[in-house]
């Protein structure tokens, strides 16, 4: 993997359009990530050539918008070894997909809802929305002092649970959870299973049919992609239960005034005229992705957080959450440092140093009141990331610090 | 001095406040000027200081021209603090 060849792929990387002439530090990529030049000009392409609509109209142009959709849902199928296309929906994000099945699966009163105690938040307000309108109980499975998963804790709280919706890696702290495991457990107790798989999707190679999970939802916004797309892959069965949670237009082959009869999956699903433009970018960027390769991706990663560990555990005061060893937490690092505000740190690295980090809670604001842990900081890289860039940041971090 | 917003935050009856100002250069002058409000951090290169007043209000300053007020007890605060800012750096 030649990391300054991927660099030139990244228009915002290369500086010509950087009025201060100062190159950036990008280390926010667990929000969002970079996008290359090839998904930027695939979605100029869909405006350029064929700006239609897709699956309603019989002329030329929505047949090739209808086609260049389908191909871009068979590559992002293929990716996740998947051949039947027709178990990913399309939607706006990870957030939207947890909520499209919180709201489809039809839970009652009494069903119980299992999550970890370290959810982002759009996998735990929809589950307290359900208690609170439908009684269904949201238990949560408490995790490790380094917030790992102790499976056998995990198999003492999943008996009676209808769903196992959990994380698969952690936003906080870049922790993989033993998914596998919790799949097969979970399976046994007759729960089904939905993995939060926006930090991992975009950060290793995942075998959705190996893994057997039951419904999985990740943004294309972390893959290289655009704004406004992400994914819920089900299983085609588990989909065809699932209600719709936005209806509308293109959801329904017929209509009378009192009844509806709606379309196969994933049509059923995607209502209103979609994202064309966000879609076809994503198929481009998962092809991008391909070719790099996801072992490489992983293995950067992992190379590059061990340095920003290594370097970080000398400064006095800074405690790193999640697991010791660094290759557990993927590209991810988050720390507090004692008595320093993070949101200054990440001001000051911004506008003295254009190095790009996040503080705060990163929307997993129930874990750090429960633990009682001030706002962090979080390092969280990709593929375009290099060793530089990681001393770069350690040197001015210590700056920092040394003025605070 | 362009206000671009002024916000709750903390949720402790904070305010944080963010405001823009075309040119800023740290000099000895406005150290001194502020030394007499504030307690005052400067970065060695004077790209960056930071003041601080008792109550633990904070106002970052950058040669950027960016201002970020976090933890003021009041907008009302904030608005004199952003005044005074001006008037140290707007001649």
């Amino acid at each position: 993997m030649n990391v300054e060849e991927i660099r030139k792929d990244f228009p915002i990387l290369l500086d010509k359009d950087n009025k201060e002439h100062k190159p950036i530090i990008y280390f926010d990529n667990a929000c969002m990530s970079l996008k290359p030049e090839c998904v930027i000009s695939e979605m100029v392409r869909y405006y350029h050539e064929f700006s239609a609509c897709g699956g309603r109209s019989i002329h030329y142009l929505s047949r090739r918008v209808s086609e260049e959709v389908e191909k871009a849902r068979e590559e992002i199928a293929s990716f996740f070894g998947c051949k039947d296309a027709r178990e990913f929906v399309f939607v706006k994000n990870t957030t939207e997909a947890i909520n499209l099945v919180s709201y489809g699966l039809n839970l009652k009163k009494g069903d119980v809802v299992l999550t970890s105690d370290k959810e982002h938040n759009s996998n735990l307000v929809p589950w307290q929305m359900l208690s609170k309108k439908k009684g269904i109980e949201h238990r949560i499975v408490p995790t490790r002092e380094d917030n790992t998963l102790d499976i056998e804790v995990f198999e003492k709280f999943v008996k009676g649970a209808s769903l196992v919706s959990i994380v698969h890696t952690s936003n906080l702290d870049g922790y993989t959870m033993p998914a596998k495991e919790i799949i097969e457990i979970a399976h046994e107790h007759d729960a089904l299973v939905l993995l939060d798989g926006a930090q991992s999707a975009p950060h290793m190679q995942i075998d959705l049919k190996k893994l057997d999970v039951d419904l999985f939802a990740f943004s294309l916004h972390k893959m290289l992609g655009p704004t406004g797309v992400g994914c819920l892959y089900g299983k085609y069965e588990i989909l065809e239960k699932l209600e719709p949670f936005i209806t509308g237009g293109d959801t329904v082959d017929d209509t009378t005034y009192t009844s509806a009869q709606f379309k196969d999956v994933p049509s059923k699903f995607e209502a209103g005229l979609g994202n064309y433009a966000g879609y076809v970018g994503a198929g481009e960027a998962i092809r991008y992705l391909k070719k790099v390769g996801m072992k490489n991706i992983r293995e950067h990663e992992i190379k590059l957080n061990r340095i920003i560990d290594r370097e970080l555990r000398e400064f006095d005061g800074l405690k790193i959450i999640g697991p010791e060893d660094a290759s557990l937490r993927g590209g991810i690092t988050s720390f507090v440092v004692e008595d320093t505000d993070s949101h200054d740190i990440a001001l000051i690295l911004s506008e003295g140093s254009r190095i790009f980090v996040r503080s705060g809670a990163f929307c997993v604001h129930s874990w750090f009141n429960s633990r009682r842990v001030p706002p962090a900081l979080r390092v969280s890289l990709y593929i375009y990331n290099t060793k530089e860039e990681c001393k770069i940041f350690i040197e001015k971090l210590r700056e920092v610090l040394g003025l605070l | 001095m362009k206000i671009m917003k002024i916000h709750p935050c903390g949720g402790k009856e904070l305010y944080s406040a963010e405001a823009h100002i075309e040119e800023i250069r740290i000099t000895e002058d406005v150290k001194k000027t502020f030394k007499k409000y504030f307690k005052v951090l400067v970065s060695p290169d004077n790209q960056f200081m930071m003041l601080e007043d008792k109550k633990g209000c904070r106002i970052l300053i950058f040669s950027t021209g960016r201002i970020v007020i976090r933890m003021a007890s009041s907008e009302d605060e904030v608005k004199k603090y952003f005044r005074m800012v001006e008037e140290a750096f707007v001649k």
